[in-house]
This record gives structure tokens, C-alpha cells and sequence, in this order.
């Protein structure tokens, strides 16, 4: 269903640029070469942009998604567990935008390079676990930890309202993508007496491998200079 | 071209939603957690057997634990009831608890079976895995003769005895006295926090142990070099080139109205040990029972020796001492020169297929450590000693009744790992573990043992390690075979075909198992 919506919206992306197109055929470029600009999304983003020409133009930009969430309480296989969830993403990217249209409308390429790029996941328990006379407190039974790392150099590929050096003095866009990173790294550790859990990473191995696409979604406000 | 670029904007979206998030989504669902079924780590798997046949000894056993680890040791099951079955109980260090070869833990353990002997042993937990231990008793009715009991009784009044008490052991030969001890008039007792002891009826019961003694069996191969741990020598500046060597195991247990006391330091016990006549230097050390601290007699008592002036020869010992109702062991100094500086380690690892081993080091002959030895694949185990110019040593490793090694140790040579391995090994791995709707198990550390059904006796088979069990040994396709392990009591499979084995799990009916697993947890 989910698939289903986003390519509905995609499609009415399309149509709804190929509309915009019309009208922005009449307006007059600009003779703007360099812009920065801030984004908000799936992470910061901070950037700089040089209009190659009319077709063309090229960007720096520095990313950072820094999350985390700490004791969410969940269930998980019949134990009551917290969560501790860390997303850790810090790349410099150097993309191309390419204007198929002469509109705002652009594809973007370009590369990744991730000098942090994990995502770690930590359970344990919330309660005592009792075996014959032993209490083992929450501290005692041990914890799991899943850390998920991604390669460091990853292929990006999206699309953009919005140009990289506005026309006018400021400018925004919507930019949509995904880094082609590769199925992550997975480990699993396990410890104290839930410690044979290790016997779960090939299955935490297999699930994350769809994580294959790690996706981008900016509001970008820019600032031509 | 207006088309074209709509379609790769298309693929492109398509393709990056084309993950499967169900994956994803269900992890939760999926994901199992293994809640091991074991309360401790570094199991001590303990077999009471008795020393003249092997047999498990099946009279009730008590075991008591002593020492700072004592309130952190369980069952596997996590109890603090030690209930033995079939001779046989798993205990080990409450989890979390992270011993090392560098800060290993002990602890001393008591064994008490109606009709043998009681014997007292230091178990020492390293952080190095699980470890098979087999513990002989004696049965008091069936002793070798070179072990002797003698038991005295006397009354008090006031609280102090009326009569001198005394006990002479002599050795079975009938020339040596191995030990006189004497109680005199007026004797009183103290608790261990050295309290005062009332009661009218003293017990005073003396074991004797000399270390010639052997039990020729297959399986167990007894001998009273058993019944001493290790001993750490004391520093001492004037005995830098000296070993001890233990002459005599005296064992000295004195109860007042049925409870174990002390003799009182204000009137300490006349003791006379036997001591040969062979021209060395000897001093006297006492080794608590569950203690592997040699004690020097003069740091206990007053009145030491009565040796004679201007000689190093003498026959007998004479001290004073406040026997504590705990081991005493006269050790001897041996003074002949070591023929290298270095402690000679032997190592014996095993790569095949688990198995039971007696390692017997023999001095002159003599009996100088024996022990049976259960290693399992991959496992490892060592021999210290410090080998004197003048003696000979042999080394001999016994594998159900076959001879796997015979050497002769030479002195200062170094020894490269001894390979004890005799049993192939199969090649597949046998599941251990089992997920069950509402729990996952998976046995850890724990020894599998098997027997075909012709055979009396369980050999190891290996040892599950987080849910598997790998080089078990290659059995005969043809035979029955039965199965056992131990967790809260001895469990037995029924006969399974040698053929059978690796399809095991796959035949059983894993909801019937749940359900049971499920009752039980």
C-alpha cells in the first residue's frame, strides 16, 4: 500500500511538473552563479552551489542526521524490552543537478562519502528474570545490541523542485532521493543470560539487507551570493 | 523526450521503493530471544564415584560450599540445594560473575555419603569453561589398608576432659608410627570464632593416609595422592631450593556432642609424626582441609621439634599444636638439587573426539599425581611439577584401559603438547537448542554422554556450546545408543540408533517438546 501511495505521488509529481514547465518556460534567467543553502528533512543539510550553465550546476553539501531514542518500551518475542535506537549519519556529497526541462525541475547525481553511517540498537530488559532461586536484575540478564554500518562511499541518485542557484536572490526546494549504499554490516551481541540470542544474526542480517536505499528528503532554503 | 524523462523519473522512484519492508516490519515479530535456561557459568560438572570400582555412589550425598565465591554458587537449575543424582550434580558461579586465569575464584567443597569417607576438594573457577571433576570417596567398609581410621571418645565435665585421650595410628606395615596424638586431662574446646565450647561427649576421629596407597582400577585409578591439593610453598628465604613433598596425610576431625570444635590454644594436643630416618631436613606444615596454603607448624605452635642437637636426623616429630579439626599434612623439605630452575609444565590437548583420560606422573615408581582427566574437543590440560637430578619420572595416560602415552620425563628437557586424541570425530553439528512459540533454549557448556547398549558406563560424548554440539564422536550406524546429560537431574534417552543421530532432531515432535518445555519453565 505504501508503494502504492508514493507512486501515486510520483506521478502526480510528474504531471504537476510538466504543468509548471509551461509556465516557466517565460521566465528570464539569471545570471546568479553561486548559491548556499540550509536544509531540513531527513537530516541538516548545509551546501554550497555553482551554476555550470543553464543545464547544469554542481553542489557541495554536508549532511548530518544525529538521532536517538532511549528506553522505548516495547515488546519483543513476549518480553517486555526498552529500546535504545542511535542514527548516526555524516556524509559530504558532491552532486550534479541536471535540468531536463529548463525549469526548476531537476535530476540530481553525485556520490556520497560517510564518515559516520551506523545505525545501533540496543534492548534489554525491563523487568527481573528469576531462574530457580537467582534474580537476575535488568542489569544482570544482559543486553542486545544490533549495529547496522552502511559503506562509506555510496552513489546518490533524486530529484528536485527548486533550483541550486536560485534566480532571484533566495530560493527553495523539495529534494527527494536515496544513496545506493549497499545492504549494511550487521552484528549482533548478545550478553548475560540472553547471550545465545547471537543465534539471530543471520535473521537480522537477512532483514536488513533490504536496507539497501538509504532515502533523502530536503526542504532547502537557498541564498544566492 | 517529454515521455522519456517522465519514465526515468518513474523507474528512479520506483526503484528506490522497491525495498521489502515487510522484512523490515516483521523483524519484531520474527526476532527470537534466547533466554539460556542455566543460572551459572564455569559449570563444574561433579561425579562422586567410589574409588574401589567406579561405581556413582548413590547413597544420599551432602555437599557443603565454603568460601568468599560460596553465596554465588547454584545449580545449573539455580538452586542452592545441592541434590546429587546418580552421583552427579552441575554447579558453577552465579552468571555475570567473570573469573580469569589471572583472578580465578575458589571455592571448597565438602562431600559427605553415608558409609564413605567425606573428602574435602578446592574447586577453582577461572573463567576457562566447564570443567568434569570425579571425586572418589572410600568406603568405609571396604578401606585399603593403608588407609586407617581410629575413633576415641571421652567424657567432660566442666566443660574439659577428664582423661587423657589418646590415638596411635601405626602404618599397615606394622613399622612406622605414623601418629600419636594426645589429648591430655583438662582439655577444652573452642568454636571457629574461638568461643568456648560446652558438652560432656568428645569424639575424636583420626584418618590416616599413606600415600603408597593405590587402587588399581580402570576407570578410577585411586590413589592417596588424591587426597592432597596443590600446596603453595611459603616463601621462605633459607628454602629457596626446596619443594615439599608430602610424608603423611593425617586428617583430624574432634566433635563435642556431634558438632566439629577446636582444641582450645590454652591446651593444645601433643602430636608425634612419623618422620624417616634418611638424613634430610624435615619441617612440618599444617593444610587446612579446602585449603591449598601450607601452613609452617612454628607460626602455630610453640614447641616445634625435638630434634637432636647437631643433626639433621631424626625419626620423630614432637609438637604442640591446637588442632582446628581440619587437615594436617606433614611435609618434608627436600633438599636435592632440582635439575632445572624452571618448573617442567606438561600439556595434554585433545582434537579429537571427547574422551576421559587418566594421567598418571610417577616418581621413582611412586605415584606423584594421577587423576582422570575428561577433555573435550579442542580442550586442554597441564601438569606443574619441579623435577629433582636424582629421580625418574614416568609419564602414563590411560584411554578406557588402553595405553594412549608412555613416557619417561627427563629432566630439564621442554615437552611439546602432548596429542591424547583417539576418537574420530563426525562431521555434522547436532542442534542443541529448540524455539518454542512463547521461549527459545539453548544448552550451553553442558557435557552430552553416551553409552551403546551393551556398556555400563557413560563416556563423554562432547559439550553443547550455545545451542550446538560439534566432533561428537563417529558412531557404529549398527548399535543402540543412549544419551544423558544433567540439568536439576540425570536425564536419558531412550536407545537411538547410531544411524539415527544426526536426523535426530528433525524426527522429534518439537510442539510435544514445547509443551513440555513450556510446563516446566
Amino acid at each position: 500500500m505504501k508503494k502504492h501511495l508514493i507512486l501515486l505521488f510520483l506521478l502526480t509529481l510528474s504531471f504537476g511538473m510538466t504543468a509548471q514547465k509551461t509556465q516557466e518556460q517565460a521566465a528570464p534567467t539569471s545570471s546568479n552563479k553561486h548559491a548556499i543553502g540550509l536544509g531540513a528533512g531527513s537530516g541538516f543539510a548545509l551546501d554550497y552551489s555553482y551554476k555550470i550553465n543553464n543545464r547544469f550546476s554542481i553542489s557541495s553539501r554536508f549532511n548530518m542526521l544525529a538521532y536517538s531514542v532511549e528506553e522505548l518500551e516495547e515488546e519483543v518475542d513476549g518480553q517486555n524490552v526498552l529500546i535504545d535506537a542511535t542514527v548516526d549519519f555524516k556524509n559530504i556529497d558532491i552532486v550534479f543537478s541536471y535540468y531536463p526541462f529548463n525549469t526548476a525541475f531537476r535530476l540530481i547525481g553525485g556520490v556520497g562519502y560517510f564518515t559516520d553511517n551506523s545505525l545501533n540498537i540496543n534492548l534489554s530488559f525491563d523487568e527481573k528474570v528469576t531462574i530457580g532461586e537467582v534474580d537476575f536484575t535488568s542489569d544482570q540478564v544482559g543486553e542486545i545490541t544490533i549495529d547496522n554500518k552502511w559503506q562509506q562511499i555510496s552513489p546518490y541518485a533524486g530529484i528536485a523542485f527548486g533550483r541550486a542557484v536560485p534566480n532571484s536572490k533566495f530560493g527553495f526546494a523539495v529534494e527527494l532521493g536515496t544513496y545506493f549504499s549497499g545492504a549494511p554490516e550487521v552484528s549482533l551481541d548478545a550478553t548475560g543470560i540472553i547471550e545465545n540470542t547471537k543465534n539471530q544474526e543471520s535473521l537480522l542480517e537477512d532483514s536488513f539487507s533490504e536496507l539497501k536505499y538509504r532515502p533523502y528528503l530536503s526542504l532547502r532554503l537557498s541564498y544566492s551570493i | 523526450m517529454k515521455i522519456i524523462n517522465k519514465l526515468i523519473c518513474t523507474l528512479l522512484f520506483m526503484g528506490i521503493t522497491s525495498c521489502d519492508i515487510d522484512k523490515i516490519t516483521s523483524l519484531k515479530d520474527d526476532f527470537r530471544i534466547t533466554v539460556t535456561p542455566d543460572a551459572v557459568d564455569n559449570k563444574k560438572e561433579i561425579q562422586i564415584n567410589n574409588a574401589t570400582n567406579s561405581n556413582p555412589v548413590t547413597s544420599d550425598i551432602k555437599m557443603s560450599i565454603s568460601g568468599d565465591a560460596a553465596s554465588n554458587i547454584y545449580t545449573s537449575d539455580g538452586s542452592s540445594s545441592f541434590k546429587f543424582d546418580q552421583g552427579k550434580i552441575v554447579i558453577g558461579l552465579k552468571k555475570g560473575m567473570e573469573p580469569s586465569p589471572e583472578n580465578p575464584i575458589h571455592a571448597s567443597v565438602k562431600v559427605e555419603a553415608e558409609g564413605y569417607l567425606s573428602k574435602t576438594k578446592i574447586l577453582t573457577f577461572d573463567g576457562s569453561g566447564s570443567e568434569s571433576i570425579n571425586i572418589n570417596l572410600l568406603k568405609i567398609d571396604d578401606l585399603p589398608k593403608t588407609i586407617q581410621i581410629v575413633e576415641e571418645t571421652g567424657a567432660l565435665s566442666d566443660d574439659e576432659t577428664t582423661t587423657d585421650i589418646e590415638v596411635s595410628i601405626t602404618s599397615s606395615d606394622e613399622t612406622e608410627e605414623l601418629a600419636k596424638i594426645v589429648l591430655e586431662a583438662g582439655s577444652s574446646f573452642e568454636d571457629n570464632n574461638g568461643e568456648p565450647v560446652e558438652g560432656s561427649n568428645l569424639v575424636m576421629n583420626i584418618e590416616t593416609y599413606e600415600l603408597q596407597t593405590q587402587i588399581v582400577d580402570e576407570q578410577t585409578g585411586y590413589s592417596a595422592t588424591e587426597e592432597i591439593e596443590e600446596i603453595t610453598i611459603p616463601a621462605s628465604r633459607d628454602d629457596e631450593e626446596a619443594t615439599l613433598d608430602p610424608f603423611s596425610v593425617i586428617s583430624v576431625d574432634t566433635t563435642l556432642d556431634g558438632t566439629p570444635v577446636n582444641i582450645s590454644e590454652n591446651t593444645p594436643a601433643k602430636v608425634n609424626v612419623f618422620v624417616p630416618d634418611d638424613g634430610q631436613e624435615y619441617q612440618v606444615f599444617f593444610v587446612e582441609k579446602g585449603s591449598n596454603t601450607a601452613i609452617p607448624i612454628p607460626s602455630l605452635v610453640g614447641n616445634v621439634a625435638n630434634r637432636s642437637v647437631g643433626s639433621n636426623a631424626f625419626t620423630q616429630l614432637q609438637f604442640e599444636a591446637f588442632l582446628n579439626g581440619l587437615y594436617f599434612i606433614a611435609i618434608k623439605i627436600y633438599q636435592s638439587a632440582f635439575c632445572s630452575e624452571d618448573l617442567t609444565t606438561l600439556t595434554f590437548s585433545n582434537n579429537m573426539a571427547a574422551d576421559v583420560y587418566r594421567i598418571t606422573l610417577k616418581e621413582d615408581g611412586n605415584i606423584k599425581s594421577s587423576s582422570n582427566v575428561t577433555l573435550f574437543n579442542g580442550e586442554e590440560t597441564t601438569i606443574q611439577f619441579h623435577p629433582k637430578n636424582d629421580r625418574i619420572y614416568s609419564l602414563t595416560v590411560i584411554n578406557k584401559g588402553k595405553d594412549v602415552l608412555n613416557q619417561e620425563i627427563i629432566c630439564g628437557m621442554v615437552y611439546p603438547t602432548f596429542e591424547l586424541g583417539v576418537t574420530e570425530t563426525a562431521s555434522y553439528v547436532i542442534p542443541m537448542g529448540i524455539t518454542c512459540p512463547s521461549v527459545s533454549i539453548a544448552l550451553d557448556e553442558t557435557p552430552i554422554y553416551y553409552k551403546s547398549i551393551g556398556e555400563n558406563t557413560f563416556y563423554p560424548y562432547g559439550k553443547a556450546v550455545a545451542g550446538e554440539l560439534n566432533s561428537s564422536p563417529k558412531l557404529d550406524p549398527n548399535t543402540d545408543y543412549q544419551f544423558q546429560f544433567f540439568y536439576e537431574i540425570t536425564r536419558t534417552t531412550e536407545a537411538i540408533l547410531g544411524s539415527e543421530i544426526e536426523e535426530l532432531i528433525d524426527s522429534y515432535d518439537l510442539d510435544e517438546i514445547c509443551v513440555e518445555i513450556e510446563a516446566e519453565i
